[in-house]
């Protein structure tokens, strides 16, 4: 760390502090929503939650349901249920207009919404979109502090808004799930008792008619086998399909418009879900925050690690916060809220396209790749994998970008691919040298077709070998 | 590992004592409201809650003594606040929650004020 850095750290022990204890409370909140079952339980938790974070006086959620005019359920502290209805009321009008769809503060003064603040000493409005027919308000009062909201708090409650969203389109689809489980069996109930032909069409493969017509006690046991395991696998897909859901919704829509710099990111991942991600966090018009980070493990356990580690990730971000101290900061809070074994390895970086920069700091990665008038450097500098131990300390290295630089950051799934899970070692899988070969070799076109081109590269590779780890690119050409 | 909550009311020296052994969180919120109910029927303005020096208390414990403190606000009672860790101080800064509660040392400090 640089004596700069250094002083930075200094002088923002209060603001780590603050940060720590957020990052702290936001998986508090994860953890004990995400296994609540009804959307009363949810909404309560989550503003006793959100009241504790901030220190607020009170506040409110509101759920709205299609017509949006009155709420369906509102949830409250600190005032009384007279006046909650009564701002919700006034409230209503713009519940369904597109001004709501951002987060107001009483100092939005163009809104209209201000003045309502203003006279009901509410300070802060959020949005909630659960689904196509619902949505939500999170309103919030005067800080017991008298401070302001500032552009931390809000990038705060935006991500624990938009976890109280996931979480309620978790608990709606699982209510839905249960809905169509009973449905379901209500229909075996009555095949089994009567074993009307018109049921039997309907709900099973005609082929099979007969066979399950039988009146023998073994087929019908192997019937209800058939259908019990059919309802998991069912269960299970759909799981898989909605932690795949929120994956996509956490990535990325699309890669963020920065001067000079053209970016391309893809993901893939090995089962249905995956544990890598990667981010791009706009500090300002010329400066973007960029990570790629691999959990270790696969499926949905590291899947549901790697949204944690994006949501930290995003909190911890700052203008004035060094690379290196919030991968120090992301390491003791993966070691600290995941088992020992549960460590991630991450690239970590900083691009300024005005001062032509990219400062990154790697915490066990696959090195990135930077190619440059025909040779290629390794990105190396950082530190160990988080998660590993309970303090880790991070290098980083600065890049002066010059024209025509190519920046490639990836998992380790690009360079093992093609080894299968049942390898011994990774001598057959597709490799660094093969890797940067590809890139040097392409390394004219843009950057999407750039990364197709290493897909197919991988895909053609590996043919016959299924995908055994996740995949994750993300590739910067400078064009100044 | 989160510690179970046991919540005490007593009269001491003229002063309303609320002891918390154990972690401060929303299961307790109950308790929490019924021991300061319990301390404002005692014939003093001075009520202190006693952490055990190793109580861990969440956002939700936080919220929790919001609503008190803000409702000892309006009945003109003083907050007092003793046996909370280095860090938990700054977190009563962080969220306000000092500006209106007195952090002591101990309970014998209360009395000569």
């Amino acid at each position: 760390m640089n004596s700069e850095d250094m002083s930075n750290s200094e002088l923002t022990e209060d603001a780590l502090a603050r940060r720590v204890y957020h990052l702290n409370m936001l998986y508090e909140l994860n953890q004990e929503i995400s296994i609540l079952r009804n959307v009363q339980d949810v909404l309560e938790s989550s503003l006793l939650y959100i009241i504790g974070i901030f220190g607020l006086r009170n506040g409110l959620i509101a759920i709205y349901k299609e017509n949006y005019t009155f709420p369906d359920k509102i949830i409250f502290r600190g005032i009384s249920e007279d006046d909650a209805i009564k701002w919700l009321h006034r409230m209503e009008p713009h519940v369904n207009q597109p001004l709501t769809h951002k987060v107001f503060t009483i100092r939005d003064g163009a809104f209209s919404l201000t003045s309502l603040f203003d006279e009901l000493n509410f300070y802060i409005s959020l949005p909630l979109e659960i689904d196509e027919n619902m949505r939500g308000l999170i309103v919030l009062g005067k800080k017991l502090s008298e401070k302001a909201f500032d552009q931390y708090d809000i990038e705060l409650l935006s991500t624990i808004a938009i976890n109280i969203q996931n979480i309620l389109s978790n608990v709606l689809l699982i209510e839905a799930l249960n809905k169509s489980v009973i449905k379901e069996t209500r229909i075996r109930n009555v095949f089994q008792k009567y074993a009307p032909q018109s049921i039997v069409d309907e709900v099973l493969n005609p082929s099979n008619a007969e066979l399950l017509l039988g009146e023998s006690q073994e087929v019908r046991s192997m019937f209800e086998k058939m259908i019990i395991r059919l309802e998991e696998k069912h269960t299970l897909e759909q799981d898989l399909n909605l932690a795949n859901e929120v994956q996509n919704y956490l990535l990325p829509y699309s890669p963020p418009k920065v001067p000079g710099i053209e970016i391309a990111a893809i993901s893939i991942p090995a089962r249905g879900v995956c544990g890598d991600f990667y981010d791009f966090i706009p500090l300002n018009t010329y400066e973007m925050i960029i990570s790629l980070a691999d959990v270790s493990g696969k499926g949905m356990s590291a899947a549901i690690v790697a949204a944690m580690l994006q949501s930290a990730t995003r909190m911890c971000i700052g203008n004035y916060c060094p690379i290196t101290a919030i991968l120090s900061i992301l390491n003791s809070f993966l070691y600290r809220h995941t088992d020992t074994n549960r460590y991630a390895t991450m690239f970590f970086g900083k691009l300024d396209a005005q001062g032509k920069t990219f400062t990154y700091s790697n915490a066990g990665h696959p090195p990135a790749i930077l190619y440059r008038d025909g040779e290629i450097k390794l990105l190396e500098t950082g530190g160990l994998a988080i998660g590993s131990f309970e303090y880790s300390n991070y290098d980083q290295d600065v890049v002066y970008l010059k024209p025509k630089d190519i920046l490639f950051i990836y998992s380790d799934g690009v360079t093992d691919a093609g080894a299968t899970i049942e390898s011994v070692s990774f001598d057959d899988s597709f490799g660094q040298k093969r890797l940067e070969e590809v890139v040097m070799a392409n390394a004219d076109l843009e950057p999407n077709l750039i990364l197709e081109s290493i897909s197919n590269e991988i895909t053609n590779y590996a043919s016959g070998n299924s995908q055994f780890d996740d995949i994750t690119m993300i590739i910067m050409k400078v064009h100044y | 590992m989160q510690r179970d909550c046991t919540i005490n009311t007593y009269e001491s020296d003229n002063m309303a004592i609320i002891s918390i052994l154990g972690d401060l969180t929303s299961s307790v919120e109950e308790s929490m409201k019924k021991a300061y109910k319990k301390a404002c029927g005692y014939k003093t303005d001075k009520i202190i809650f006693k952490f055990d020096g190793k109580s861990r208390i969440n956002s939700t414990g936080i919220a929790i003594m919001i609503d008190i403190v803000i409702q000892s606000q309006e009945e003109n009672r003083k907050i007092f606040i003793t046996g909370v860790s280095k860090h938990f101080h700054k977190i009563f800064d962080l969220v306000g929650l000092s500006r209106y509660t007195t952090i002591v040392e101990s309970e014998e400090e209360v009395k000569n004020l």
